[in-house]
This record gives C-alpha cells, structure tokens and sequence, in this order.
C-alpha cells in the first residue's frame, strides 16, 4: 500500500488540492512519482502545462537537472521535498546563514530558467512526529 | 492535517511505515548479540527485537502517542516515555539502542545532540547505537550533513563507529573512561 493510500485514503491533503486548483480545466504533464496522484490530473503528455514534483533523494546537480526540463513548458508548478535534497555537489554558493533553504531554492529555479514566479509557498514548520511526505511542502507556480 | 491522521483501517500500514523495522528480518536488524549489557531499546519497536534475539535482555521504552495510536499491548512495552520526560533507568554497563525511530527525526543536528546528551543523562548507557535516515535532518539542505551527524556526539562520548551512507547514518558510541589523577 502506498504512503499516500495510508495517510490519506481517497482524500487530497492540502497541496493536492492546490494543484487540482490551478491546473482544473488544463490538462497537463505530470513529472513525479506518486501515480495514484496523477490519476487525480488529466494528464497528456504533449501539454504546454507541467505538475513536476521532486519527492525522491538526490543532489543539488540531479535538482538542476530536473527543474531544467521545466524550461519547455508555458506554466509549470513544481513541488519540493526539500529533506530530499541531499546535498549541494556543484560549485554554487549559497548564504545559508541568512537565508532560509526555500529561498534559496525558489532563488536557484529563478536562475535556472529565468521564469516568472506566480504563486509561491511553504509548509516548513513542524508537523508533528508523522511528517507528511505525500507531497512536498515547498512550492511554486511558475511562468516561463 | 488530514495526514497525519491514524485509522482503524491504516493503523498497521502506518505503524509499518513510521517503523520500518517492524517489518525486517534479524540480520537487517542492529546485531545486539555483538553489544554489551542489558539493552535499552529507545522508540524502536522493541518488541519486535524482543521476539528475534530471545536470549537478550531487552527493555522496552515506547512513546505514549505510540502506545495509543498503535494501541501497542502491554507485553510490548516496558516504559512510556513523552516529549517531557524520559524515565530515568540508570542502565550503567549497557547500550542505549535507537532504530529509525520517530523521536530524532525532523530535528537540527543541534536538538539531536541534545536529545542524545539528554537520553544518555537518563538512561546512563556505556554504549549509544544510533541508526537513522539523514533525509529528515533538519538542517539546510547546502551544508555537509556528514559534518553535522559528527556533531551529535555527547561530550563524554567518542565514536567507535560511524558508517555514512548519504542517506542513512549508523553510529556507535561509547563512553569515556574517567580517571582523577591528582
């Protein structure tokens, strides 16, 4: 059984429904591993309109190189889970002292694909001892 | 939030999930065969340590939400503990056992060794086994995280072991011998 089947049976948690918000009328790509999710979308993978979610570990370059594939699309939103993001192998810099690691991300995508970002949001705080990892609790809606 | 909400009907799934040694084999588990003394068995579903190595002694400390939101029966464990307080057991020659439990997670490297010195105060092990996921340190995502884990040591501890995989941490730990010279 999946981890969203167990935390949420049928039901959207707070960020589905974002996403079921913005793309309700639209049919989109979606770039991600939670298929009982993309289920919930119409999905076509020709779309101008791309849900991407980064929900598995990896490192800052495998980061980059998945928001890279953003760059085709007319809108996209892209969720992160930022606790899978590992580590930064790659020679950029970040002030970590000063500023917070979801600014740093929406700072790098901006950069990435020089995009307009629309809609922003995070979900940082403490969720109590069962963290929610159905979906990522720090995301954007972009234009490019 | 809706999902962090436990069930009748995804109780079991969820306790899987949150404890994933429920469901390993022995030679997945930490080896206690191979630790000294009594062993200590921190937010770690001893009970199901408890049923593989049947010729160790092995208490059980388990949290209260655990207790009921897993309606864990009372042969499963042997202290509750909350985010207050930790029974104080005064172990001495034994090992303090912590498995991919719930209570260090989403923590800064900072409140883990603090939760360790405090579990250490408590419970006076020889011998700290930790073994968890770095994927929920809490700290930023652009700094070593190896570097912070080396952190978490309590000061009268010093690593005998500590086996780092990017995404998963094992440590062992052992206390410090103290002598007065003067």
């Amino acid at each position: 059984m999946s981890w969203r089947t167990i935390q949420l049976g049928d039901s959207n948690c707070d960020q589905d429904q974002i996403i079921l918000d913005l793309y309700k009328d639209t049919a989109v790509n979606y770039i991600g591993n939670d298929p009982d999710f993309a289920r919930k979308l119409t999905l076509d993978t020709d779309s101008e309109h791309a849900v991407a979610v980064f929900n598995q570990p990896g490192l800052l370059s495998d980061f980059i190189d998945f928001v890279q594939q953003l760059a085709e699309y007319k809108t996209f939103y892209l969720g992160i889970n930022r606790y899978f993001i590992l580590g930064n192998d790659t020679t950029i810099t970040y002030d970590t002292a000063s500023n917070t690691d979801s600014k740093n991300l929406f700072f790098t995508v901006q950069q990435v694909l020089n995009c307009n970002i629309v809609q922003l949001g995070t979900y940082d705080n403490d969720q109590g001892r069962y963290f929610n990892f159905v979906q990522p609790l720090t995301w954007m809606y972009a234009t490019n | 939030m809706q999902q962090t909400k436990i069930t009748a009907e995804n109780r079991d799934d969820f306790y899987r999930t949150v404890y994933p040694t429920i469901s390993m084999a022995k030679h997945e588990l930490i080896d206690l065969d191979k630790l000294p003394g009594k062993k200590v068995l921190f937010d770690s579903a001893g009970w199901h340590y408890e049923q593989l190595f049947t010729n160790q002694k092995i208490i059980k400390l388990e949290h209260l939400d655990s207790c009921s939101s897993y309606k864990l029966e009372r042969q499963q464990f042997d202290y509750i503990y909350t985010d207050a307080k930790i029974p104080a057991l005064m172990l001495n020659e034994g090992t303090l056992v912590y498995d991919n439990g719930t209570y260090l997670k989403y923590k800064t490297a900072q409140q883990i060794k603090q939760s360790v010195a405090y579990l250490s105060e408590r419970i006076q092990p020889s011998v700290i086994v930790l073994r968890m996921v770095t994927t929920t340190l809490n700290d930023s995502r652009f700094e070593n995280r190896i570097q912070s884990f080396l952190n978490i040591i309590p000061d009268n501890f010093y690593f005998t072991k500590f086996v780092y995989n990017i995404d998963n941490v094992y440590m062992e730990m052992k206390i410090k011998k103290t002598y007065d010279l003067n």
